[in-house]
């Protein structure tokens, strides 16, 4: 029985060899840059920063690798505070780099605004539960996947639900539309099944019909397109603008790099290739319901008024 | 009468005891039975549905991709030297709780077991305060140069941490139902405490300690929680077979079914590999002195 004790650790020992000899002779071996960059960033940039051409032409052009630790921005919170090892922080919120700046994470104190965003309620391509308003949302039986609260789509819902609550659903406002859409926030709630921990999560939950509705980003809609998803606009006066930040690390090794990443976001090209994904989007002055390239996949722009 | 250390038997024993129950053999088995199958089905049709609907063709190009080949290398290793490290920690301790008495004894014990009720991304909430360069015992690490959140180190720490407790548990049911009599005849003859414990003792408790080896590795492998939490999810450096599924889910579910199967056979395999070496009794109990 020892016999076979010792045989089975000499196994385990002989996989982790195994393991590494395999992932070397398949992973292309380069010269090792000499700069690491590393970039935590919120869920919805996943798309728009791994960009291909522009992520290798960085690259190449200033010696780097970058290494992107993608999740919610309240997670990467939580870990940049603790002291994980960051270069660039990327958040859906600014608050979020307002509150590294507060504890004096932040190099120079400063965090730009770089892009912006707006809510979009998502539906599966052949939208099982037939929404077809914002009201739907609230019909029993609907399931719909949200963040958590502390995730930046997830607040920004939270003000938008609320918002519909005092306006839509409040009879002393001069918005009011109806009994129906009084407590709404309230039966929106009730028909959540589960908090995700990021964005992409409620996507993907959305993609395979795991639930009929989802609340995500104006981004998200433009990069997956009329293809996969059905879109919900939600209307300008509850909608929530997004402020996208983005700082560099006080503890960052390569400040002139870091710097010089952040320039590329803030610049034309940045911002092109940020409006190419679908980000920068903003709320439209107007009353009326439209976001030019959603406009064929809204599946009605009309919200029930008082009868 | 014998005293054999019989662990299973079929049928009713005919004894003198008297049957005090009315269930007869066929309700017995039915019981037994039928929560069986569901169980095996339960477990079965999730497993079966992963191959389903697999597209084959693309489990080869997939296993291509140097992103899947580095979550699956670094799930591997990972969990395998979080296993190796569970069981050079896991055996001594356990050995201690089953055999010593001491003050404190089932505070040590309950400490230890904390890890299996506490959810994985508490855990890695802990951990993080805990060995984080801002956190507990962060500046101290930083000055011999370890920084944890966003190494491969972290990720067996974290592993460790939540799957060390099965061999723990496992090793210590092993060592308690050791016979004290055969122990003390082998200290009688062999002076050496360690001689007696590596070639009487542990023989002798491989099968518990073998058992919960392969549970902390599958516990290892499956790991997600404090993982996300501590480490980080940096393709390359920490992001597991895991962490890769999930991001996958989100932006193209076909692949991550793909990678769901590789990660299913890999374990199978594996598991399978360590059934085998574990089979056969390792209690023998001889009847001369």
């Amino acid at each position: 029985m020892k016999r076979k004790l010792i045989a089975a650790l000499v196994i385990l020992v002989a996989l982790i060899i195994a393991g590494g000899v395999y992932a070397e002779y398949y992973t292309t071996q380069q010269q090792q840059p000499p700069v690491e960059l590393r970039v935590f960033a919120a869920a919805s940039l996943t798309h728009a920063i791994q960009d291909n051409s522009t992520l290798q032409a960085f690259e190449e052009q200033n010696n780097v690798k970058i290494l992107f630790n993608i999740g919610g921005s309240d997670t990467l919170y939580q870990q940049i505070y603790s002291g994980s090892p960051a270069d660039i922080y990327m958040a859906a919120d600014s608050a979020w780099l307002q509150k590294l700046n507060k504890n004096g994470l932040l190099y120079n104190n400063q965090y730009w605004n770089f892009t912006s965003n707006i809510l979009v309620v998502i539906l599966p391509q052949d939208n099982p539960a037939n929404i077809t308003s914002l009201l739907d949302l609230t019909k029993p039986g609907v399931k719909i996947a949200i963040t958590a609260w502390t995730v930046p789509v997830g607040k920004y819902t939270n003000i938008t639900l609320t918002k519909v609550d005092k306006t839509w659903g409040n009879p002393n406002s001069t918005a009011y539309k109806g009994p129906q859409w009084e407590k709404y926030r309230e039966r929106f709630i009730a028909n959540v099944i589960t908090y995700e921990t990021n964005v992409e999560q409620v996507v993907g939950k959305v993609l395979t019909d795991t639930v009929d509705a989802g609340v995500a980003y104006a981004s998200d809609a433009s990069f997956l397109g009329q293809s996969k998803l059905k879109y919900l606009a939600v209307p300008p006066d509850v909608n929530v603008q997004a402020k996208y930040g983005i700082g560099v690390l006080n503890e960052s090794a390569h400040f002139d790099l870091a710097i010089k990443y952040v320039n590329f976001w803030l610049s034309q090209e940045g911002q092109a290739l940020l409006a190419k994904y679908g980000f920068g989007s903003t709320l439209p002055n107007t009353s009326e319901i439209g976001i030019p390239f959603l406009q064929e996949q809204i599946v009605t722009t009309e919200e029930p008024t008082r009868s | 009468m014998g005293q054999y250390a019989s662990d299973g038997y079929s049928g009713n024993l005919k004894s003198n005891r008297r049957s005090n129950s009315f269930i007869g053999r066929r309700t017995s088995d039915l019981l037994i039975w039928v929560p069986s199958v569901l169980f095996l089905l339960f477990i079965g049709i999730p497993l079966i549905a992963v191959f389903y609907n697999l597209d084959a063709t693309k489990i080869a190009v997939e296993l291509r991709n140097p992103e899947i080949i580095s979550a699956l290398d670094l799930g591997l290793v990972t969990s395998l030297l979080a296993t190796f490290v569970s069981f050079i920690f896991g055996v001594p301790t356990a050995y201690l709780l089953a055999t010593r008495k001491f003050i404190g004894k089932p505070v040590f014990d309950a400490i230890l077991d904390v890890p299996i009720v506490l959810p994985p991304a508490v855990a890695g909430l802990a951990l993080l305060l805990a060995f984080a360069p801002r956190g507990l015992l962060g500046p101290e690490l930083r000055q011999i140069g370890i920084i944890l959140p966003g190494s491969t180190l972290a990720v067996v720490l974290s592993q460790f941490f939540v799957a060390s407790p099965f061999i723990l548990r496992s090793s210590k049911a092993a060592f308690e139902s050791l016979d004290k009599k055969i122990i003390d005849s082998a200290r009688l003859l062999n002076p050496s405490r360690l001689g007696v414990f590596f070639t009487i003792t542990l023989p002798l408790a491989a099968n518990g300690v073998l058992a919960g080896l392969v549970m902390t590795w599958a516990r290892a492998m499956g790991e997600f929680g404090a993982t996300l939490m501590f480490a980080g999810n940096l393709p390359g450096v920490t992001q597991t077979m895991p962490l890769a599924i999930y991001m996958l889910m989100a932006e193209d579910p076909l692949a991550s079914n793909v990678l769901s199967a590789i990660l299913v056979i890999t374990s199978f395999s594996i598991l399978i590999i360590f059934r085998l070496l574990g089979r056969g009794k390792s209690v023998q109990y001889y009847d001369q002195a």
